[in-house]
């Protein structure tokens, strides 16, 4: 059975300046005055706590919408969730097949004709080359791009690029699905399609969460909110309360 | 299942590297797509490459064998096999130090094995070689040495190179992650190691006093337990010593600095 599991997670990030970069800038860091210079200037050691004191439980069914402003932590929060931080402190367990869909084209090669894209892409999000290769056909109908995938993707245009990446990513099911903001697919025309096509994913996956501007999306997919604020979740709840609070906040920053 | 801190580091490396193995097929397509690259661009592809050095390798060799008064046959020979493999050291390196760096977009944003992408580096380089082995295998049927070469030895000793070079790519990988200035740096150092490696030059051309730059390099070793079977030769226990120490060596420093760093790769990029 799926499940996410944040014990007290905390995610510090350690910033870096052109200074700090280097080996040869940090090794002179240790002669004193240097030391000294840059203290002064607050260049050095800096560390930034995206995330403090995390604790979430996720299973089966749940829908979560991620709701806060630039910079609340909602990315790290989704990237400790597909295992890609491993937190600064506190413990994650995660059980299932997990997929991050922030960036469809992820792995995808402009050379390459579309029918090597699909493998390319396919693999890239978890499958065998077999498996990768199964999907051809799924996809090939889906995106209509028919004669197109013999050649080279760099010669389609950004919709049609858009739209092989989208059919690729929304082919298989995973359990847990992480998604940073919406995703969709090119022209007019193509937009409805591609929304059935989401939304089919959206209800098969066990776990979905989702971070978000948009209210209306939040309210149509997720049962369940968290608010996060300056790394911190503020309220875990209702869509509804969440989506109060928050407004309530950013109307007296 | 993912368990971050939940085990111990030891545990999430060998997992990890566990992970990369069972994933082979991720590595090898993408590794192998870096090399169709060249091919969907120029029909012969990196062939192109391997032209290019049979090009270098021939003229070098004739003056070569000239300056040092050697048969061609046996300089040509000797010239390309460790011109060859010292590009291929050579390019390990310098693309070992971009591993993580390069693999920033996958990294970010889903739990791939880290070590997936040293493999990735590895195979793709060893295609190249592969590509390049042609020249050697040329050079060695055209010198009347093929039928000497001893391929068991050659084996163990590409066994052994393949082995450090995936762990130099691991810790090169991960620390020019954290310290951008390491790239520049490996790639002075290989300019100047090619010249101070026994690649132009032969090692019993050196002075008693100069013999430390062959007795006290790593890549002098690897070159040598390499080079030796393609011709013909046994190479010398202490040349394999310095491999297989200079191997030990790397697997400790590759150890340490996983089990402290791993996790902190991705929060570098």
């Amino acid at each position: 059975m799926p499940f996410t599991e944040l014990n007290s997670v905390c995610v510090d990030f350690p910033v870096f300046t052109s200074r700090s970069r280097g080996l040869v800038n940090t090794l002179f860091m240790y002669t004193k005055q240097e030391q000294r210079r840059v203290e002064k200037a607050g260049m050095f050691g800096y560390t930034v706590h995206a995330l403090r004191d995390i604790n979430v439980s996720l299973g089966p069914g749940d829908r979560i919408g991620l709701i806060g402003r630039n910079g609340a932590g909602k990315t790290t929060l989704l990237r400790v969730m597909s295992g890609v931080y491993e937190p600064s402190s506190g413990t994650v367990r995660i059980e299932g097949r997990i997929s991050s869909l922030t960036d469809i084209m992820l792995g995808m090669d402009p050379d390459a004709n579309g029918y090597e894209n699909i493998v390319l892409r396919g693999i890239v999000l978890g499958l065998s080359r077999k498996e990768a290769a199964s999907l051809i056909p799924d996809v090939a109908d889906f995106s209509g791009l028919g004669q197109y995938l013999d050649l080279p993707v760099s010669t389609y245009s950004t919709g049609m690029m858009l739209r092989l990446a989208f059919a690729v990513s929304t082919a298989v099911v995973p359990e847990i699905l992480l998604m940073d903001e919406m995703i969709g697919a090119g022209d007019a025309h193509f937009v409805e399609k591609a929304q059935s096509r989401i939304n089919k994913v959206i209800e098969n996956v066990s776990i979905l969460v989702i971070a978000s501007h948009n209210e209306e999306i939040i309210k149509r997919f997720c049962t369940r909110g968290i608010l996060l604020d300056e790394g911190r979740i503020k309220h875990m709840g209702s869509v509804d309360e969440c989506m109060a609070l928050h407004k309530e906040g950013s109307s007296h920053p | 299942m993912i368990q971050t801190n939940a085990r111990s580091q030891l545990h999430l490396l060998l997992k990890d590297l566990a992970g990369a193995f069972q994933g082979w097929e991720f590595w090898v397509y993408l590794g192998w797509n870096d090399i169709a690259k060249q091919y969907r661009r120029s029909f012969i592809g990196p062939i192109w490459i391997t032209l290019n050095t049979a090009l270098f390798i021939v003229a070098f060799g004739l003056v070569g064998a000239q300056l040092f008064k050697i048969a061609v046959r046996d300089y040509l020979s000797y010239f390309c096999i460790g011109h060859i493999l010292f590009g291929f050291f050579s390019a390990l390196l310098n693309e070992g130090c971009l591993t993580y760096i390069n693999a920033t977009a996958f990294l970010k944003q889903t739990a791939y094995p880290k070590t997936a992408f040293v493999l990735r580096v590895l195979w793709k380089n060893l295609i190249l070689l592969g590509h390049n082995f042609l020249v050697i295998l040329g050079v060695l049927v055209w010198a009347g040495k093929i039928g000497n070469v001893a391929w068991v030895d050659f084996a163990a000793a590409l066994l052994v190179a393949l082995i450090s070079g995936a762990l130099a790519v691991a810790i090169l990988g991960a620390l020019a992650a954290r310290f951008r200035d390491i790239p520049m740096m490996v790639q002075s150092i290989m300019q100047i190691a090619f010249f101070l490696t026994p690649v132009i030059w032969k090692a019993d051309q050196l002075t008693e006093r100069a013999k430390f730059l062959v007795v006290w390099n790593p890549l002098a070793a690897y070159l040598d337990i390499l080079r030796r079977p393609l011709l013909g030769e046994s190479a010398p226990p202490e040349s394999w010593y310095m491999a297989l120490g200079a191997m030990a060596a790397q697997a400790g420093l590759f150890i340490a600095l996983y089990l402290a760093a791993r996790r902190r790769i991705v929060y570098w990029l």
